[in-house]
């Protein structure tokens, strides 16, 4: 008896993957969740943001507009995805290009990580603007640009 | 069997109060410079660092899954850079590793158990899920010429 309704629960499984797998099929099961917190206020849309994965730097000087981070599913669950996606949110923040990328991937997710930045026109730090109070713990104005930076 | 199904449901409700969030960090002074803790607003890098200032720690944050994103763990990073008295938060990395957890599933299933009655079972089996745990690792600084 046990057996039989076994046999009609696993019937209902099987009906139920087939009916996912065809979803799936039409839909494509996959989606990249962007998240993003901005530091700079975000200028017009770039037409592509360049793409520079840890370990390798950009010839010129730049400053950071915000930090973008991309979690792939299903079948965005790779770097390819994941890494496009930031890159297009980037373009979409103004960004001349994303630094720092790094991509960790899993079974059924990737991570992907990136620092969103604007070419600056000179080093000095006066030509950028100035930062947005991102996540200050106390109220206050927004910090000064620091006296000199330089990448890492 | 009562008394434990009590005890399960304390368990229950024990774990639904106390919210069980996987938010969690650290932050260890480095060096010989000690600053009392910080109350304006702090700077964040990501991408680049001031050349001017004192490292004063090391700051870790992490959290899983739905709460490993950047709205949740920066604003963290940055509350446990101003209690080291850092203006400054680096970050020096965003990295996420995987884990397979298996966790007991619980299905309960009907079936006919003759004379025309309905019996209902019970089975447990494993299920393996994979968390993802997101880790934001940098310093805090202290650098001049800030809002301090």
């Amino acid at each position: 008896m046990v057996d039989a309704g076994e046999r009609a629960v696993s019937r209902a499984a099987r009906s139920l993957a087939l009916a996912a797998l065809g979803l799936a099929g039409l839909t494509g099961c996959g989606h990249v969740e962007i998240h993003e917190l901005v530091l700079r206020t975000p200028g017009a849309p770039s037409p592509q943001a360049e793409i520079y994965f840890v370990g390798r730097q950009p010839e010129r000087p730049y400053y950071e507009v915000a930090l973008l981070q991309g979690i792939g599913f299903g079948d965005d669950a790779n770097m390819q995805d994941v890494t496009h996606a930031l890159a297009g949110r980037a373009a979409g923040l103004g960004c001349d290009a994303l630094v720092r990328v790094h991509v960790d991937q899993g079974w059924a997710r990737a991570h992907a990580f990136g620092v969103c930045v604007r070419w600056s026109p000179v080093a000095s730090p006066a030509a950028r603007p100035p930062l947005v109070p991102p996540a200050a713990p106390a109220p206050g104005p927004a910090p000064a640009p620091p006296a000199q930076d330089e990448s890492l | 069997m009562l008394h434990g199904m009590r005890l399960g449901a304390l368990g229950l409700a024990t774990l639904l109060a106390c919210g069980c969030s996987s938010v969690g960090s650290s932050a260890v002074r480095t060096g010989g410079a000690s600053m009392p803790a910080y109350s304006g607003p702090v700077g964040v890098y990501a991408a680049t660092v001031p050349t001017q200032g004192t490292e004063l720690g090391v700051v870790e944050v992490h959290a899983v899954n739905s709460e490993g994103v950047l709205e949740t763990l920066v604003p963290l990073f940055v509350k446990r850079v101003a209690q080291l008295g850092g203006n400054a938060a680096i970050i020096d990395g965003v990295r996420a590793h995987f884990e397979i957890v298996a966790h007991p599933y619980t299905e309960t299933f009907t079936y006919p158990c003759g004379w025309g009655a309905m019996c209902i079972g019970t089975r447990v089996y494993a299920v393996n899920d994979e968390v993802m745990v997101v880790t934001v690792r940098g310093r805090a600084w202290s650098t001049p010429g800030s809002v301090r």
